[in-house]
């Protein structure tokens, strides 16, 4: 009876089908020429080699250090969009807080007193600006424009949908 | 046990503590590839690193439309890719830089006990590895440590399944052809274990 003769393409096949390799040996096909055997023999060597795990080699504060790098990294989409909800909205308030307190020169008293001071802020800002000397309106009024252009302009961007980056990779 | 979507879940949610169960499951899969891919050692810990900081921020953006291991295997490829060319090492050819040291190979000879090891056929099919072509290599590694389908390195690699097994097929017979043109002699190989 004659022996059979397998392409490369015919062992790899048959390899890439086993499980394992003991399996690759135990069902290794019989009857096959020698040139073959010798050939499947080589192949079963080298998939051993390929399946063997090399030893991963990561430092062991790997995980820290990427939730270290993801912490000043940015956030993800939805964090991203309450982050920039806020932010011009701290801004604005802030710029208001600080507005009264430079006007009046006090700290603001209870909500309801707070409430009713930012809503006269301009006219309080623009009575005092008014009174104030020229040096100090410039000022006053150079940090307070900031201060509210800052929150306008997070607040715009993110109403264009262009202060969120897309994801890229 | 949690399934990959409720974890993902919970670390969009803002449990971000959560992401560290993800790099312990899949840290060993993006450094494989990053083994066989960058050849210099001290290169590819920074790059598991950029993978896993992408794969958070894009996270949500992650549809479940295939497994997270394909997701996370084409970003590692991806990164490393970006960082080959960058080095302007070539993806097809092969590589087997002029002046190269122990310590570019990684995993291989450092200890006397491992250089013994070494010349071993284990030792020298390493050798013939690490001078294929990137993109064999990658698949190689997804196929062989992975066990991935034909169809899902295709979807890491963004490449036709065809053309994965083509080239699977390809790396190890250029392998073999290498490993006998090479050690001929060497009785492990020509005999058997």
């Amino acid at each position: 009876m004659g022996t059979r003769h397998l392409s490369d393409e015919e062992i790899q096949d048959y390899l890439d089908r086993q499980q394992s390799f003991a399996q690759r040996k135990k069902n290794a096909p019989t009857k096959l020429s020698a040139k073959t055997q010798k050939e499947l023999f080589q192949y079963q060597v080298l998939y051993n080699t390929l399946d063997r795990q090399p030893e991963t080699r990561l430092s062991s504060t790997f995980e820290n250090a990427i939730l270290t790098r993801l912490s000043i990294a940015p956030l993800p989409q939805t964090e991203r969009l309450a982050l920039y909800l806020l932010l011009p909205l701290t801004f604005l308030l802030v710029g208001a807080f600080v507005s009264i307190y430079w006007l009046n020169g006090t700290s603001a008293h209870g909500l309801v007193g707070v409430g009713k001071q930012t809503l006269r802020m301009f006219i309080l800002f623009a009575r005092h600006i008014a009174n104030a000397g020229l040096s100090l309106k410039l000022i006053g009024l150079g940090c307070s424009t900031m201060i509210i252009l800052g929150g306008l302009d997070n607040l715009i961007r993110l109403l264009k949908g262009s202060g969120i980056s897309k994801p890229h990779f | 046990m949690t399934t990959d979507r409720e974890t993902i879940e919970k670390i969009i949610a803002g449990d971000t503590l959560q992401f560290r169960v993800v790099i312990e499951q899949y840290k060993r899969l993006v450094y494989n590839i990053a083994f066989r891919m960058v050849p210099n050692a001290a290169d590819r810990e920074d790059l598991c690193q950029d993978v896993f900081v992408k794969v958070y921020q894009n996270l949500s953006s992650f549809q479940f439309e295939s497994k997270l291991s394909t997701w996370i295997a084409r970003i590692a490829f991806n990164t490393c890719v970006n960082h080959l060319k960058k080095k302007r090492v070539p993806l097809f050819h092969d590589f087997m830089p002029e002046k190269v040291s122990v310590e570019d190979f990684g995993d291989l000879a450092k200890s006397p006990y491992e250089e013994m090891e070494h010349t071993d056929i284990a030792g020298k099919i390493e050798i013939e590895i690490e001078k294929l072509p990137a993109v064999f290599r990658t698949i190689l590694t997804l196929f062989h440590l992975e066990q991935m389908s034909y169809e899902e390195i295709g979807k890491t690699m963004a490449m036709p399944a065809g053309t994965v097994k083509s080239y699977l097929f390809r790396a190890r017979k250029l392998l073999k052809e290498r490993l006998t043109r090479h050690y001929v002699q060497e009785e492990l190989w020509e005999r058997g274990i």
